[in-house]
């Protein structure tokens, strides 16, 4: 294959080639290496390669070792040796921080790569007050070190597979052999390999491209970066997917009540945790049924309201000049704006965003009139309620099921609330993710009791 | 049996309280009533336990699907054409009788067509879905409501306004011969187990149906029968409940919650109802969709792998929904529910006749 | 699948465009722009051509409760043949749509209670939105008056007429409670007559006295019971307590404070004798106020004076009542609930019941002589 010449080395065509594919890039380095007799080659790119393990690992020996069958025989005995792929995936190999080792015409692929992004992350999304305070890092194999050093089980399974995007990223499947329902298991490999998406940059849009329906707007996934979640889920039967370079996971298939549950739950005592749960729940139905419940009862049927209240509640009205739905609308939008404004700013700022907005606004709103006192109370209502739910992904998804649910209500009334209400929950039972029914009532054999059936 | 079992019959056991069954009843208040509710609840009783043990031994399989296989065809074809027409009957009295009462109680300025709208648009998703999804939905809802229902029946029972002497005055007109509109009317609650010709397809395992199981649909039968008829007298009296047009409207109506958030009762009454109507006219009309998709199947609408035969069925259902419901006043309404009672019968009767024509069938 | 989203989408803007369209729809009206009825009240016309007068108590809201000094109430009145015709007709009168939700009393004249009630009532219960818990009473000297009393101690959004009848104010036994479904059920029973309460408003306007209350029959002139027959019908018709109980003997002279009342009786129909009614009642109580020094040993004693006492109070009642062909106990209900039915159950009854004799067991139990002795 290549020819050879005493004096000046000569590097193998291959190498040639390669090194031909990836300039003009400047970190291209082509080193050969010779002595006396001794000579090797180096390929590789310089910004993704550890240079210091190159030369401890590479170099050195080199140079120390007797013959270049000694120093062949070294190599191959490397813990850094990786397979050799093919030609066409080579360069992606490259770029990736592997190594091109040539030693008397034969390649050998070192991983000797850099990741600058390895460092474990504080939790952040999720916190939480009992349980692990570290989340995941931006760097795949730290991350399946988090869980391996976690979960100390053979039956927990690991596969990589890279995607065939034009990031190449490295994805890895997490799964507990023992548990794991293998028809789920099959439907992602099976999704996986379709997949056909020209870049993924993180999990959270490479969870996008994993459901099939364009327009959704219930999360078909959980992200989180929590070890102790990603754990929970694995025994629980669950996937894992991890996506190189994010420091979220995905787990599927999901159900409803997965979105409920934060870590927390886990770390209490029986009743205490019962009671944050069932906490949890009348937010989530305060969250979008609260701003329909208010114009349905203001404006249609205000008998349904202690006497009191009600002319507390028309007396608070007096003056506001739009109909409640566009009262409520306006403060919706208000407090959307100040959520969005205080997860964009920086963190310095972002307290004061609040507090201009919250406090001042707030009272200057009611002092002008322009909504009711009681108005104020729902809103505020409405979005603490909001932030209880523990997994961001569906709250979002309820801020705008509660606007479906106030455009229902607007429009038909009490009846038209409790419509709404039930239908937004058919819709959930009807849905699927990964095959696996969205939103069920959990119980003991109850494949056994009622088979699916897909029409 | 298993738990779906039962809320197809709670659906419905619960569902008569807001179709025009007690009025019927109470209009015979005078007359055999009592008698009638005691026929009705044996003969109820009797139905189900030989309906459930028929589809028991068919486990995974519906009526459409025996039918097929083990009776000629001009048998099963107007037996399954029959029935659906009878099912979608049964959901549009459910639909009627409550838009008719969430335009009289709950939102009387509103148009007729926008009540019927809010309710359809998501009855006819529901109506649509997997059956699956259908008895997957009716179990949230009847978790969701049940509590609230139960509330509101202990609130009733404990009231002190609750005067049991009209109770037993109207217990004691039990020396009265039975009649067949009172008798049809109460036998509608326990039409819930004929469900099973469609949902039997979801039960693969072979169930227990015995004795005990028996005891506790009875049981349950009894007292939500008792409730409707007798409750209502107890708030509204004896010599003038043959006036009301909805009685337990008025009867919840009379429930004060001293405490409450909200303190009229009949506000709590309406939204639970709501939803258990919902659930209902699910169930009836996913029925009555999946029968005549079994017999009319258009090859011709398919569009995108799709076949859309029972998206025409539920178009053709509101269609017809709305128009009734827009036409019929409210006297019509009981004279035809009256006649759709009167025919349930016919509906048991030739059920019964298909299960003997199967099970022969099955044997040779 | 896709179609499921699709179908979404589509629902979605429909749902938008009909938003739009219908908004400002007939039956949306926000909760400013409606007027809340609290108390309705009917009098006979004052003019001879016209039967009733109408008069609506509206609470008006304010912007600040808590600023705000008293209780502020607007009152429509309209004179016309029927009740409905004049409701009409003041929705005319106000720039607010009324709305009958929260009308929690309704006051009628003592003078139209002797007049056909069948024909004024049909309005109330025929109108849905009108509720069957709202509070009955008669009025004296006249509805209007009643409704237009605004006492001292009322605050504003709170309605001093409620907090009398609704428990969580004053509660006394003195004061009947009859909800609307009550006085409809138990006006048209058989066997059973209604209890309303009378409202007597003060001269000044200033006052609402409640402590009487009227046994209504159709086409009959109530009969009033005094201010101690209420009391004592209240207490062993529905077991109200609170109150207190004089009794006397000889020299000595208790006031008895009584929280517990249980009453129960039987019609007994025997061959020979003459029907009559096994009356029990049970009461437990102390004693509040003594014209003596007493023995704590002594209290069987006590018991029994009371006892004794009692019985005569109670088969008082209970024969005024008879003289009257009244019958708010629900003897009859309670002989027709629980005998067969028949053709002649009710005529039987009607025959039986001016006849029939009053046995009557009172048994107090003193449980203490209060804090002395």
């Amino acid at each position: 294959m290549t020819k050879k010449s005493q004096g000046e080395p000569t590097p193998p065509d291959l190498m040639v080639e390669l090194a031909g594919k990836l300039k003009p890039s400047s970190d291209v380095q082509q080193i050969p290496l010779q002595i006396e007799e001794k000579q090797a080659f180096l390929l590789y790119l310089k910004t993704v390669v550890d240079g210091l393990q190159l030369q401890n690992i590479v170099i050195k020996p080199f140079f120390e070792l007797s013959s270049e069958r000694h120093f062949e025989a070294y190599v191959n005995s490397l813990p850094n040796k990786v397979k050799m792929p093919a030609k066409e995936e080579l360069l992606i190999e490259l770029t990736k921080g592997n190594v091109l080792l040539v030693i008397q015409d034969r390649f050998v692929l070192l991983d000797l790569r850099k990741v600058n992004s390895d460092t474990v992350l504080q939790t952040t999304i999720e916190p939480t007050i009992h349980g692990p305070q570290l989340a995941l890092s931006e760097s795949l194999e730290t991350n399946i070190n988090l869980i391996r050093q976690r979960y100390h089980d053979s039956s927990l399974k690991i596969e990589t597979m890279q995607l065939s995007d034009q990031s190449h990223r490295s994805i890895a499947i997490l799964y507990d052999e023992k548990v794991v329902k293998k028809s789920i298991l099959k439907a992602v490999k099976k999704k996986l390999n379709q997949l056909d998406t020209p870049l993924v940059q993180s999990s959270g849009d490479f969870q996008l491209y994993l459901t099939d329906k364009k327009f959704t707007l219930f999360p078909n996934t959980i992200i989180t970066e929590r070890p102790d979640r990603i754990i929970y889920n694995l025994t629980g039967g669950k996937v894992v997917l991890l996506v190189d370079g994010s420091p979220h996971s995905i787990v599927l298939p999901v159900v409803f009540f997965d979105f409920l549950v934060s870590m927390e739950d886990v770390y209490h005592a029986f009743w205490i945790a019962k009671l944050t749960i069932l906490l949890r729940y009348i937010a989530l139905v305060i969250c979008i049924t609260l701003p329909g419940l208010y114009v349905a009862v203001t404006s249609y049927s205000p008998e349904v309201f202690r006497t009191e209240l009600a002319l507390t509640v028309a007396g608070s009205r007096i003056g506001v000049p739009y109909p409640s739905f566009i009262e409520v609308l306006f403060m919706l939008v208000f407090i959307e704006l100040l959520t969005e404004a205080s997860i964009r700013l920086p963190k310095a700022i972002s307290a004061t965003a609040t507090t201009v907005g919250g406090l001042i606004l707030g009272t200057a709103v009611t002092e002008a009139a322009l909504a009711s006192n009681i108005m104020i109370i729902v809103v505020s209502l409405v979005a603490i309620s909001t932030f209880v739910i523990p997994v961001n992904e569906m709250s979002y998804s309820m801020r705008i099921s509660r606007l479906f649910l106030l455009g229902y209500a607007s429009l038909f009334g009490l009846a038209g609330v409790i419509l709404g209400f039930l239908g937004i929950i058919i819709y959930l039972v009807n849905r699927e993710s990964f095959g696996e029914p969205y939103l069920r009532i959990v119980a003991k054999n109850r494949e056994e009791e009622a088979k699916g059936d897909n029409k | 049996m298993n738990r779906f079992f039962y809320y197809l019959i709670l659906v419905n056991l619960i569902t008569n309280i807001i179709t025009p069954v007690p009025r019927i009843l109470l209009q015979e208040s005078k007359n055999g009533a009592v008698t009638s509710l005691i026929i009705a609840f044996i003969v109820g009783l009797f139905l189900t336990y030989v309906v459930a043990t028929f589809f028991n031994k068919f486990p995974g399989k519906g009526l459409p699907e025996l039918l097929k296989e083990y009776t000629p065809k001009w048998f099963s074809y107007p037996t399954l054409f029959y029935m659906s027409i009878m099912w979608y009957v049964a959901g549009l009295l459910t639909l009627i009788t409550f838009t008719f009462l969430l335009l009289r109680y709950l939102t009387p300025q509103m148009s007729i067509y926008i009540v019927l709208t809010s309710f359809l648009l998501i009855a006819a998703y529901g109506v649509l879905m997997k059956t699956r999804s259908v008895l997957d939905s009716t179990e949230i809802i009847l978790f969701l409501f049940i509590p609230i229902i139960v509330f509101l029946l202990i609130e009733a029972y404990r009231s002190p306004e609750l005067n049991w002497d009209f109770v037993k005055v109207a217990m004691m007109h039990v020396n009265h011969l039975p009649g067949y509109n009172a008798f049809t009317a109460s036998l509608y609650a326990f039409i819930g187990v004929a469900n099973l010709v469609i949902f039997n397809r979801n039960f693969s395992m072979k169930q227990k149906f015995g004795l005990k199981q028996l005891m506790l649909i009875g049981a349950t039968g009894a007292f939500i029968l008792f409730t409707t008829y007798f409750i209502p007298i107890g708030f509204i009296g004896f010599d003038s409940i043959k006036d009301i047009i909805y009685p337990w409207i008025s009867t919840t109506d009379s429930i004060r919650m001293r405490l409450g958030v909200i303190e009229r009762v009949i506000y709590l009454f309406l939204i639970s109802f709501l939803a258990i109507a919902l659930a209902s006219v699910i169930i009836h009309w996913h029925i009555a969709v999946q029968l005549f998709g079994s017999i009319i199947h258009i090859k011709r609408l398919n569009w995108k792998e799709k076949n859309l035969t029972h998206y025409l069925f539920v178009i053709i259902f509101l269609i017809v929904g709305v128009k009734l419901t827009t036409y019929l006043t409210e006297y019509q309404l009981i004279r035809y529910s009256i006649f759709f009672f009167n025919t349930l019968p016919i509906l048991y009767a030739l059920l019964l006749i298909s299960m003997v024509a199967v099970k022969r069938g099955a044997k040779s | 699948m896709s179609t499921l989203s699709k179908r979404k989408r589509i629902f979605l803007v429909i749902i938008v465009c009909i938003t739009g369209i219908f908004q400002t729809g007939c039956a949306f009206k926000d909760i400013n722009k409606r007027a809340f009825v609290a108390g309705i009240g009917i009098d006979p016309g004052e003019d001879d051509d016209e039967k009733y007068k109408v008069t609506l108590k509206i609470a008006i809201p304010i912007g600040s409760l808590k600023q705000a000094k008293g209780p502020t109430y607007s009152y429509l009145s309209y004179e016309g043949e029927t009740i409905g015709e004049s409701i009409r007709m003041l929705e005319t009168h106000i720039d607010k749509t009324l709305e009958f939700g929260h009308a929690k009393i309704l006051v009628i004249n003592e003078k139209l209670l002797s007049d056909d009630l069948g024909q004024f009532m049909d309005y109330f219960t025929r109108r849905g939105d009108l509720q069957l818990i709202a509070w009955v009473a008669a009025g004296r000297p006249s509805a209007e008056q009643v409704l237009k009393t605004e006492p001292e101690t009322e605050s504003p959004a709170s309605v001093a007429l409620f907090n009398f009848f609704d428990d969580s104010g004053t509660e006394s036994p003195y004061i009947t409670t009859t909800f609307l479904f009550q006085f409809r059920r138990d006006f048209f029973a058989i066997g059973l007559d209604s209890v309303l309460p009378l409202v007597e408003a003060s001269e000044n306007g200033k006052e609402l006295i409640i402590n009487n209350s009227l046994v209504v029959k159709d086409k009959q002139d109530p009969l009033e019971l005094t201010p101690v027959e209420t009391k004592d019908y209240n207490s062993l018709a529905s077991g109200m307590v609170g109150f207190s109980y004089k009794v006397k003997h000889g020299d000595l002279t208790l006031l008895l404070n009584i929280d517990t009342v249980k009453m129960n009786y039987k019609i007994i129909t025997e061959q020979g004798s003459p029907p009559r009614v096994d009356m029990n009642v049970k009461m437990i109580g102390i004693i509040g106020e003594s014209s003596t020094d007493l023995a704590f040993k002594n209290l069987k004693k006590y018991n029994e004076y009371a006892s004794k006492a009692m019985e005569k109070k109670v088969v008082k009642l209970l024969t005024i009542l008879q003289e009257n062909e009244l019958d708010p106990f629900g003897f009859g209900l309670r002989y027709r609930a629980t005998r067969l039915s028949n053709k002649n159950t009710i005529s039987k009854w009607n025959s039986m019941y001016p006849n029939l004799e009053f046995d009557v067991t009172v048994d107090v139990e003193l449980k203490s002589t209060g804090a002395i002795e």
